[in-house]
């Protein structure tokens, strides 16, 4: 700007003021381009020429003055410049000729030379070449030493060096056809590594699966040796209980060293850790895995498989040992092989496992028919579940399967000692026992505490029970034991109330109901019936034994089971079947006197004449009261002793007077009466006496046998009495004939017949006495028909 | 029974595949006959054969197997499938007992519907599984020898003892029929030679050797 503003000034003033500007510029060198796009935009570039030609006319002029002055010097220097190049020439033509001459010596050198280049590069080439060769010569030996490591089967060697070359060599390879077959050989080998370790647990897998069977027998065989130690700890307890010493000391309890374990449980498992560890280097750690998972799996399915061909009772215990074997491996894998298996996969395989034994088991159990098996079975299975609850399994279905079975197990427990009672009282003679000497004493009588006093009686010692007693008590201690032994070692703490429950159902169900139809059969004789009274009177106090030996077994203190409501149940229905056998020993007894009495027919009712001695028949009642009443002395208690008496004597009395009443008997006589009289009187010297040498009078003082036939006596009384019309007065009634009924001496007393004309009718003080006896009775028989 | 039928072979045997559904009785031929394996398990439906032509002691042999389905609904076809049957080979599964108990039943179908005199092989198919094996060699070859079979376990996956089973029950089968057929000769010579005293032709016996088999 600052320009154009002295440019536009300088043009008003004139043209040589701006040439001066223009050749100022050009001798400092500045830029005039600016001045040359103005004038040519402005479209007058007429002036600027102007001023570049004056410019140049200027250089012009002193361009001469410098030539004017400088002539000669230029002369001079033309001169030289050709003194040079003639300097030049020659110089140019010695330069050839020595380079000929270079060129004629150099020559052989030059192919030294060029040999020598040459070989440069030929070393090059073998160098290069000789470091390729190393190279792969270490790839090559790498691969011999893989394969080396394969052909001996040490494939985590192999997989180290396969990674090396994979990571380190493979990208260098350059023999290029090398380096494709190792690329192509390496997956290869790989999997051959793989197919080889798969083919190594498969061997394995045979090889646990067939120890598994001793693994489990072993660990099983532990957990048996376990349970007896234990046993025995409970039996000393239990005698400590049974002796109910208030104070026990505590046992001393030995520590058990652990021993070594067996070669059994020292399985290897060498080859999965290997397998595990060649899988994890070769990436696929997971789908080992799986593989393993699914083959144990599928191992373990063929295990629950189990063969018909064999029965379950004899085939169990190797099933049941084959699957523990495979659930310790298991536990030890889980525990050791580094998440080759999780909880989860276990439990899935116990779940498994668990749903087929406990299914098999409920059928098998559905099937058996024998207690002794299923106890066998059940035994087995809580060896079972006590190994398998050490290694932290869930065993609470195994032990359902068990309490499920319960019942079915005491049914055929029921059924086999049911068997067993049916036989013993099917084979009793229904004697009482002759014990010989003290052992036979302490088996039949001490071990079952029904002894009658705390003494040892000499020998020979005559029980009062017959042998079933005993028998049948060894085959309750027996159940007592099945049950306990069922229920025991694992199933649950606490069953003494199941093995109670169940010995009642026993006892009531089987030995009260054997008895039962033992008494309902009618096949028994007197003597029998009154054994059998006897025997359930010394089973009823044997069930206090029962209960407290099913308490012992089941380690429950003895003083909790004596309290009152701790009775079994089954002692009440004892009771109660002594009582029925008592009625059915009175009915043998009433029958068989009907037997002897068959007064209707074989009385003379009308005899010609009395007999001091009394009838025929009661000497032979006399005489089987006689043996009834010893043999009831000998084998009842006391009062089952009276209780017979007086049943059968009243039977007797009711006998009598039933006599009298018979449609079958139309008329009696005085003799008659007689007659009856002195089997009356007979009959109760026999009651006194028995009544008194028995010993009852001591217990029943103030009772009497004889009061059992107050209803025959005093009917006799009436008909034998002078003035029978007493009858009807009410005073002398309620005094001496209370016992006999109104309607029933009525028609007695119309069957009174005595005879008026007999041979004594000529006596005149007879006839007298007679006949004052004739009118009382009519003056009786005419007042009981007008009150009847 | 066996015929010449062409100039191919010199004999045509067929051979019946039985046992349970899944014992593998299909791989097992198609391994013989096309040497392939089929992981994926489909069941068979009614029959199906394949042929396969082989030698045995110099003569061959073209055996046509028949493979049926182990099924029970399949069973209408029993009658067909048995006949004209000259050997069977009885395939159980090591891996399940079952298939090894179900072995009895089975012999008594060959029993009810094949000649009474057919060959009998038994297999123990799936040896390769011996890690999941159920049943083991030695139950397998005493079930053979009181029933008078031949046994062997094979593996289709593996190809083990394939062609031995096959192989094995094809010359015994060759045998028995060349027996037959020299018991055959013998008969018409012994009937010419009582009647008539006439020379043999020699010519004649050499022509009936050639043909080499007759059927029953």
């Amino acid at each position: 700007m600052d320009v154009k503003t002295k440019r536009r000034a300088h043009v008003e003033n004139g043209d040589e003021g701006e040439d001066l500007v223009l050749a100022t510029l050009v001798a400092n060198g500045d830029d005039i381009s600016p001045l040359v796009r103005h004038a040519f935009e402005m479209g007058r570039p007429e002036g600027l020429l102007r001023q570049l030609d004056f410019v140049v006319k200027k250089k012009e002029a002193e361009i001469e003055a410098m030539c004017k002055t400088h002539y000669e010097e230029f002369i001079l220097a033309v001169d030289e410049l050709r003194g040079v190049l003639v300097d030049a020439e020659e110089l140019k033509s010695e330069l050839q000729s020595d380079n000929f001459k270079l060129q004629q010596v150099g020559t052989t050198l030059l192919i030294k030379l060029e040999e020598l280049l040459e070989s440069y590069t030929i070393k090059k080439n073998v160098t290069e070449a000789i470091k390729m060769s190393k190279n792969c010569i270490k790839v090559l030996e790498l691969c011999v030493k893989c394969n080396n490591h394969i052909s001996e089967g040490q494939f985590y060697p192999a997989l180290k060096t396969v990674d090396l070359l994979e990571k380190c060599y493979i990208q260098n390879i350059p023999a290029r056809a090398l380096k494709k077959v190792i690329e192509k050989k390496i997956p290869s080998i790989k999997l051959h590594i793989e197919k080889k370790v798969c083919s190594q647990v498969n061997e394995w897998m045979v090889q646990i699966r067939s120890s598994c069977k001793k693994i489990g027998q072993t660990a099983i065989g532990r957990a048996a040796q376990v349970r007896q130690r234990d046993e025995e700890m409970l039996e000393r307890k239990r005698k400590a209980e049974g002796l109910n010493i208030s104070e026990v000391d505590d046992q001393a309890y030995n520590l058990v060293v652990e021993e070594d374990e067996d070669s059994a449980m020292k399985f290897d498992l060498t080859p999965l850790y290997r397998a595990c560890h060649i899988h994890s280097c070769l990436g696929i750690l997971e789908q080992f895995h799986d593989y393993y998972y699914k083959n144990r799996l599928l191992q373990l399915n063929s295990d629950l498989e189990i063969s018909s061909a064999q029965p379950f009772v004899e085939s169990h215990q190797t099933f049941l040992a084959q699957i523990a074997g495979y659930f310790i491996v298991e536990d030890k894998v889980l525990r050791t092989a580094g998440g080759l298996l999780v909880p989860d996969k276990v439990e899935t395989m116990w779940e498994t496992a668990l749903a087929k034994v406990t299914s098999m088991l409920d059928m098998q159990f559905s099937h058996m028919n024998s207690a002794t098996h299923l106890l066998l079975v059940k035994d087995y299975v809580t060896l079972l579940a006590s190994t398998l609850r050490q290694y932290g399994y869930d065993i609470g279905q195994l032990l359902d399967v068990l309490d499920n079975s319960r019942d079915k197990y005491h049914r055929l427990l029921l059924q086999e000692c049911q068997k067993q009672i049916v036989d013993v009282l099917g084979k009793d003679s229904y004697e009482q026992m002759v014990i010989k000497k003290d052992t036979d004493y302490e088996n039949n009588v001490l071990s079952f505490n029904i002894q009658t006093s705390d003494i040892m009686p000499a020998f020979p010692y005559v029980a009062p029970f017959s042998s079933m007693v005993p028998d049948a008590c060894r085959i309750v201690r027996s159940f007592i034991k099945g049950s306990v032994d069922y229920l025991s070692n694992g199933v649950r703490t606490g069953f003494f109330d199941f093995v109670r429950k169940y010995l009642d159902k026993f006892l009531i169900e089987v030995l009260n109901e054997t008895l039962l139809d033992t008494i309902n059969s009618g096949n028994i004789s007197v003597s029998q019936a009154m054994q059998l009274a006897a025997n359930i009177t010394v089973l009823e106090r044997a069930c206090d034994f029962f209960l407290r030996h099913a308490s012992q077994q089941c380690c429950i203190s003895v003083r909790s089971v004596e309290k009152p409501q701790a009775t079994l149940t089954a002692k009440v229905l004892l009771k109660t079947s002594r009582d029925a056998v008592y009625i059915t020993l009175l009915s043998l007894v009433n029958t068989k006197l009907d037997e002897y009495m068959n007064l209707v027919e074989s009385i003379n009712w009308t005899s010609e004449e009395a007999k001091p001695n009394g009838n025929d028949y009661i000497n032979e009642v006399i005489f089987y009261l006689d043996s009834l009443m010893s043999t009831a002395q000998q084998i009842l208690p006391l009062d089952a002793m009276y209780k017979v008496g007086t049943s059968a004597i009243e039977h007797i009395s009711n006998t009598i007077v039933a006599a009298f009443l018979s449609d079958n008997v139309k008329r009696f006589n005085a003799n008659a009466v007689m007659n009856f009289n002195n089997d009356l009187r007979m009959l109760e010297s026999f009651a006194d006496e028995k009544f008194h040498c028995s010993g009852l009078a001591e217990f029943y003082s103030g009772a009497s046998f004889k009061s059992c036939m107050i209803e025959a006596r005093q009917l006799m009384n009436l008909l034998s009495s002078s003035q029978p019309e007493n009858f009807m007065n009410p005073v002398i009634r309620e005094k001496n004939y209370y016992a006999l009924d109104y309607k029933m001496v009525g028609s007695i007393c119309d069957k009174f017949k005595d005879s008026p004309d007999g041979i004594f009718g000529s006596l005149s003080n007879k006839n007298t006495k007679q006949s004052a006896k004739k009118k009382s009775m009519d003056m009786l028989k005419k007042r009981l028909k007008d009150f009847n | 029974m066996a015929h010449r039928v062409d100039h191919e072979y010199d004999y045509l045997f067929k051979i019946v595949l039985i046992g349970d559904s899944g014992v593998g009785k299909s791989n097992i031929l198609s391994r013989f006959t096309r040497n392939e394996f089929c992981l994926e398990s489909k069941s068979t439906i009614g029959v199906e054969f394949a042929t396969r032509t082989l030698q045995v002691e110099g003569k061959t042999v073209k055996a046509q197997i028949w493979d049926t389905a182990g099924q029970e609904r399949y069973r209408a076809i029993t009658s067909a499938y048995y006949r004209g049957a000259v050997g069977a080979l009885l395939v159980y599964d090591i891996t399940k007992r079952q298939t090894f108990d179900n072995v009895q039943r089975w012999l008594r179908e060959l029993r009810d519907h094949a000649d009474s005199n057919i060959v009998i092989m038994m297999a123990g198919n799936k040896s390769d599984l011996s890690h999941l094996r159920a049943v083991s060699e030695d139950d397998g070859q005493a079930l053979a020898e009181r029933e008078g079979l031949s046994f062997l376990e094979t593996s289709a996956l593996e190809a083990t003892n394939i062609e031995k089973a096959f192989q094995t029950i094809l010359t015994e089968i060759y045998h028995i029929v060349s027996k037959k057929a020299l018991a055959a000769q013998e008969a018409a010579v012994g009937t010419t030679l009582p009647g008539q005293g006439t020379t043999i032709n020699v010519g004649d016996a050499s022509g009936n050797t050639k043909r080499g088999c007759c059927s029953t």
